[in-house]
């Protein structure tokens, strides 16, 4: 009897310490802590999507950056990249990385589930800009497009206004602006 | 003399062929960026018939690109030497001005100034 009652606190200390874990590294200020992710904090900070709109929501980089269509998959991939983000700042890996050329593949950052975690409505909601509700009925049924639509492919700059602008004041050496 | 005029007929031959509509890519390819997203022509295109194809208006291009002020914002960090609201302009080129969707893009300001040290090239 003991020992069940020991399992089951082990169990709940557990799954407390891991929702505690989940929770204290999902939110902004955790993942601004590491200096490479200054411009991208500030880009951010210029974007609706900090809270800089008429409802003041706000989304944390989790929001975006992660899949948010089950919660393995959620877990899984914040373990690998926050475990991969953790190996490069500890060996000073992370000062190499380029952000610029990332942009190439931010397809690969940003989450279709994340978005429609929030937009919920978009691809129901009818646009006066018929062109926009024409983007979002290709993107519903996009078998026969000869390239795969992301949410990111034509929203390029959404979540970071002026990136190119803050990685140019963070190092202008690196990122110099004709590149 | 007669040398000067043959290379005077030469250049003007040269140039015909550097600005006429040969300089377009007969195919009417589109960009890698626009080829990504799965335009057809008629997303730019508004007329019906081909034949009938004009250079696209601002206003089709910010059907999809916001609007000028946006994109104002967006390059705010290049301060007067932003090209989409430049001390010379301010927001009023229109698009096509320097974009082009099926020749390179031509950049303005490098007619008078060394823009290729401050500005990427044009998409």
């Amino acid at each position: 009897m003991k020992k069940i009652f020991f399992g089951i606190l082990i169990g709940i200390l557990c799954v407390y310490l891991g929702y505690e874990a989940v929770e204290k590294t999902g939110n902004s200020s955790f993942c601004i802590s590491c200096h490479v992710m200054k411009p991208m904090q500030q880009a951010y900070l210029n974007d609706a999507h900090s809270g800089k709109n008429s409802l003041g929501i706000k989304a944390e980089c989790t929001d975006c950056h992660l899949p948010h269509d089950n919660m393995f998959n959620y877990l899984f991939t914040k373990a690998v990249d926050g475990g991969r983000d953790l190996i490069y700042t500890a060996i000073g890996k992370d000062e190499k990385v380029n952000w610029i050329k990332n942009l190439d593949r931010k397809n690969k950052f940003v989450y279709d589930s994340g978005c429609l975690k929030c937009h919920q409505n978009v691809l129901s909601f009818k646009s006066s800009n018929t062109k926009q509700n024409d983007m979002h009925n290709r993107y519903l049924n996009q078998n026969n497009l000869d390239n795969k639509l992301n949410c990111i492919s034509c929203h390029t700059h959404v979540g970071h206004f002026g990136m190119r602008g803050e990685l140019n004041k963070f190092d202008p050496k690196k990122y110099p602006l004709n590149k | 003399m007669r040398n000067c005029f043959v290379c005077f007929i030469l250049i003007i031959i040269c140039s015909n062929f550097l600005y006429s509509s040969d300089f377009f890519d007969k195919n009417m390819t589109i960009k890698p960026y626009h080829q990504a997203v799965n335009l057809k022509c008629s997303d730019c295109h508004l007329e019906k018939d081909k034949k009938d194809y004009k250079f696209v208006k601002t206003e089709v291009c910010l059907t999809c690109h916001v609007s000028k002020k946006y994109l104002a914002d967006r390059l705010a960090f290049l301060e007067h030497k932003n090209p989409h609201n430049s001390i010379h302009d301010g927001m009023g080129l229109n698009c096509r001005t320097c974009h082009s969707s099926h020749k390179p893009s031509y950049n303005m300001c490098a007619d008078c100034h060394k823009a290729k040290n401050w500005m990427r090239e044009i998409k």
